[in-house]
């Protein structure tokens, strides 16, 4: 399996040529090819077929492709799946997911459509969508409940509507999701991937918002414009300070053999070092290679 | 099999819209704001796509006429819209 780094998934329109065709170029870590909620649906079909046909046609190198189907609660989930795991996309993802019961249901799905059409059973990754209370409270039994799992992410506006609460700019209505989403990923070994900041306009509101992801141990954000991916990227990239530190950590540590050992008076130990390797992989270093 | 007059996709850049209809013959109308260029690959996506469409639905020479106003379509574009209109028309869901 490819490994990617997550900063950035960017959202496309599924039933848009002109936006499918050059969202590879903006540079962000993913895209998602959106079947949902930017897909009306009078165009379900038509979108469908034209992220089928964009999957075969495009070469999208180096950026995860992650198509958004529709949800179970509909009737348009299933032939979405039936539709896309044979193409392949790195991954799909699931709406409303809001048990373990949840993706039993998607697992039994998606396995009989690995076998129709000969593809290695749990060879299709998913990613489910923490949309609801519900959901949030069940966050660790999600995340740990599949193999598929790459990553779960949290949807904040259908969840703030489900709270019966104001989506604001400063976030704190979702402050106890997100900590929870974040903390049962990293419980369950999967990425997390937090929800959409809505004003295109407000660059330092981006800004504010992924610093604070970032701090609750986010691995990334979903882009609704390509304006936004700049700003995520940076503040997501080390500075060169904190690279240059994490270096010296790690062949500290290194000479030292894994054992406890000090460096400009801190001590250094294994999550000293970890959390070293992490910074230095957000600057797209393998940690292996200094 | 029947098939009733059905369009899918846009007159948006990048993007064509396609017309499927019921006609006592079979034809193919292309207008396209690239056509000098690429008359003939438009001409071989809407073929080819229809010959898959025939095979996946086992039918054989249906009589419909197929119109497309392309505004610049990619290929997958175009294959996309053609397949999708052809299901509309025949009321494939």
């Amino acid at each position: 399996m490819k490994e990617f780094r997550r900063r950035t998934q960017l959202y496309v329109p599924g039933n848009s040529p002109s936006m499918i065709q050059h969202c590879m170029v903006f540079g962000s870590d993913g895209v998602l090819l959106d079947l949902e909620d930017s897909v009306s649906i009078y165009q379900k079909d038509a979108a469908r077929e034209l992220v089928a046909q964009a999957l075969q046609f495009f070469d999208f190198g180096n950026v995860e492709v992650v198509v958004r189907i529709n949800g179970l609660d509909t009737p348009y989930c299933i032939k979405d799946l039936e539709r896309i795991i044979p193409l392949k996309p790195d991954a799909i993802r699931l709406p409303k997911t809001s048990s373990k019961d949840d993706i039993m249901k998607y697992e039994n799905i998606i396995s009989k459509i690995e076998k129709q059409n000969g593809l290695e059973v749990g060879s299709t990754k998913i990613v489910p969508m923490l949309e609801t209370a519900v959901a949030i409270e069940n966050a660790y039994e999600i995340a740990a409940s599949s193999a598929r799992i790459i990553a779960i992410t949290i949807g904040g506006e259908d969840l703030t509507a489900d709270m019966k609460v104001k989506r604001t700019k400063e976030g704190k209505e979702l402050y106890w999701a997100r900590a929870k989403v974040a903390l049962a990923a990293s419980a369950a070994k999967v990425a997390s991937l937090d929800t959409v900041f809505s004003d295109v306009n407000d660059d330092e509101g981006l800004r504010s918002d992924t610093m604070t992801i970032k701090e609750l141990g986010f691995d990334g954000k979903a882009c609704i414009n390509p304006r936004q991916i700049q700003i995520v990227h940076e503040v997501y990239t080390p500075s060169e300070n904190e690279i240059s530190a994490a270096k010296e950590i790690i062949l500290a540590a290194r000479k030292n053999e894994g054992g406890v050992v000090s460096l400009n008076g801190k001590m250094i130990d294994y999550p000293v070092v970890k959390r070293a390797e992490t910074t230095l992989q957000r600057a797209g270093i393998d940690p292996n290679s200094i | 099999m029947d098939f009733i007059r059905c369009e899918t996709g846009s007159l948006e850049s990048s993007d064509c819209l396609v017309t499927v209809e019921p006609s006592n013959n079979f034809s193919i109308d292309i207008k396209s704001t690239v056509d000098r260029q690429f008359y003939n690959s438009i001409l071989t996506d809407i073929k080819k796509t229809l010959e898959k469409w025939c095979k996946d639905n086992n039918i054989n020479n249906p009589l419909i006429k197929i119109t497309i106003d392309d505004r610049g379509a990619l290929t997958f574009a175009i294959k996309a819209r053609v397949y999708t209109a052809l299901n509309r028309s025949a009321n494939i869901v």
